[in-house]
């Protein structure tokens, strides 16, 4: 038990130091067999097994669509679609930002992407119908924590992948989430319009052109839904789905756009190698430390410490999600979730907590804490994107924070807002 | 002089290795997209899988992970938590570099060493599909971690060398 408390007091205190994390996480795994009888080729075999299965394919697919899609220079048509429908209300384009961000999560998988792609567009946009432009920067940044909830999601393939809980499933848990993130984020911009200042502007799409721009757009709205519709119709499993997807990217890019060219193919394909050889050494590393924890059985530790205070599976939930939560103010959420996921949803999952619930709820925790300071990346990325000082845009953060809580409080309360989408796919 | 030239040509290695290692994965990523997406679409016309896809795109896979991998120390582009070193500089920051080389050194000689002795066990077991002994799977750990000592060692003996350069 001493020994074990000494590797994970260790691996914090090096990670903290700045380690890069996969180092960390194989040094403590080294420092455990040393302390204790297991061989050193523990190491390189749970390293490896780490990441061993078919449904992982999913990430690099799930990663390359995303890069394919961002280089088609799709934004601008997105935007427009978002005209369509919420144009015409007082403050269009802040519901634009959000409902773009919602579409935008249709084709990507990761979050700070989708500030810089969005940022670009509509921060001056929004600047000259009369917005703060840190107004405006902070919209596009809040919203953006939609982007890895919308399938494709990588990171719930990773959660999948580092708790054996089947990733059609969890893919299909965090949408419900992350669509309700994007209107409470619309119902804040409504609520605080006069205390937030905004201007009266009012976007529309004039009638000739609506044909024009759902034409333009609506192929590339299909992505996501032959993804959802492919896993929930069991036409495809995820990792399929995700290569698919691959395809369909290529075919709206090449065929339809014709807006990519071999250089961004090329460069799609080695931002993809880069971001998937990341996301796969920190679950390999992952490996490790999930090998440790089972010779030390601390999963079942912790669930007996806390079955002695207390049976409430709501407290169990709570100090879940709180820990991610406080993980994500300062960690990458992959990291987040690889230390945490794999002790935490055994524990809840003993409790009777479904793991699709808690996993959704864990993800939407861990995407909050990309927009809460002073470490918050997608502030981060909005500042730099939207030119605008971080502090600026601090004073219009609160309201948008508190309505993302309150989604997860919601996950949490409320558990067929999650489960639904996976029971109707034969998940659960 | 000879060492400025040694460590010029360390670097070019290093550069080198880059390419040959991000082309290779490029490679890689485009077939296992192609692999799987053609596995489906056989599945749907013809009603018939080809049995290795699967088999193939995970040895891939392993290697754009494990040699691929490596790549992220060449540019230093690893997850790292940076809160506490980016507040700290000159030689406190230095001596932080040298101690996450060391570690990093630990780490990659584990994975290689005892990464072999694991390989070697793959000899005993094959993929089913495209008959070929797990050796050339397990072999990716190993390699990799080769790469990711290599890079380091560069990275260490450069950051000896700029301070002599400076002095």
């Amino acid at each position: 038990m001493i020994a074990t408390v000494i590797v994970f007091i260790f691996l914090l205190l090096i990670m903290l130091l700045g380690v890069p994390v996969v180092v960390s996480l194989g040094i403590t795994g080294i420092l455990f067999v040393l302390l204790s009888n297991y061989s050193l080729q523990s190491i390189p075999s749970a390293y490896y097994e780490g990441i061993n299965s078919f449904v992982q394919l999913a990430v690099p697919f799930f990663v390359l669509t995303g890069e394919l899609m961002s280089r088609a220079k799709l934004t601008e048509k997105l935007v427009d679609f978002a005209k369509l429908f919420v144009g015409r209300f007082r403050g269009g384009l802040a519901y634009i930002n959000i409902f773009a961000s919602m579409l935008f999560a249709g084709l990507t998988g990761a979050g700070v992407s989708d500030v810089s792609a969005l940022g670009t567009i509509l921060i001056p946009a929004m600047e000259k119908e009369g917005y703060d432009r840190s107004y405006a920067a902070l919209i596009t940044a809040v919203s953006s924590i939609i982007g890895p909830t919308i399938p494709p999601s990588i990171i719930a393939v990773i959660y999948g992948a580092v708790t054996g809980t089947s990733i059609g499933g969890m893919l299909m848990a965090i949408i419900v989430p992350g669509i309700l993130i994007g209107i409470f984020q619309m119902i804040t911009v409504k609520l605080y319009f006069n205390k937030h200042n905004l201007p009266d502007d009012r976007q529309f799409v004039e009638r000739k052109e609506i044909p024009v721009v759902i034409r333009k757009s609506i192929l590339a709205l299909f992505l996501p839904i032959i993804i959802i519709f492919g896993i929930l119709g069991g036409i495809f499993t995820p990792t399929e789905a995700a290569a698919v997807s691959v395809f369909y990217a290529l075919f709206l890019g090449l065929i339809i756009y014709k807006n990519l060219t071999s250089k961004d193919l090329y460069d799609s394909l080695i931002s993809t190698v880069k971001i998937s050889a990341s996301m796969y050494m920190l679950m390999a590393a992952g490996g490790i430390i999930t090998w440790v924890m089972a010779r030390t059985a601390i999963p079942t530790k912790l669930a007996n410490l806390i079955v002695s205070y207390t049976d409430n599976c709501l407290i169990v939930f709570f100090i879940g999600i709180g820990l991610a939560l406080f993980l994500g103010l300062f960690m990458d959420n992959g990291v987040a979730l690889i230390l945490i996921a794999p002790v935490l949803t055994p524990l809840v999952k003993s409790y009777g907590i479904p793991e699709f619930q808690f996993g959704a709820a864990m993800i939407v925790a861990l995407n909050i804490g990309l927009i809460t300071p002073p470490f918050g990346m997608c502030l981060f990325a909005a500042s730099s994107v939207g030119n605008v000082k971080y502090e600026s845009m601090l004073k219009y953060l609160w309201p948008f924070l508190i309505c993302s809580l309150l989604v997860l409080i919601l996950c949490v309360f409320v558990p067929e807002l999650t489960l639904f989408l996976p029971r109707l796919g034969g998940f659960m | 002089m000879f060492t400025i030239k040694l460590i010029k040509n360390l670097e070019k290695i290093a550069d080198l290795l880059n390419k040959i290692i991000t082309n290779i994965t490029v490679i890689a990523v485009a077939i296992m997209s192609i692999i799987v997406f053609v596995q489906v679409v056989l599945r749907y016309i013809f009603g018939t899988g080809l049995g290795w896809v699967e088999e193939v795109s995970i040895l891939l896979m392993m290697w754009i992970a494990f040699v691929g991998g490596s790549l992220l120390f060449y540019d230093k582009s690893n997850i790292s938590i940076t809160i506490l070193i980016d507040k700290i500089q000159g030689t406190p920051k230095k001596i932080m570099s040298i101690l996450f080389c060391i570690l990093t050194f630990i780490f990659s000689y584990v994975l290689s060493r005892y990464g072999m002795d694991y390989a070697w066990i793959g000899l005993v077991f094959r993929f089913g599909g495209i008959n070929i002994s797990r050796f050339w799977s397990f072999v990716s750990v190993p390699i990799g971690a080769v790469f990711i000592f290599y890079f380091t060692m560069v990275d260490l003996i450069k950051l000896f060398y700029n301070e002599g350069e400076e002095n």
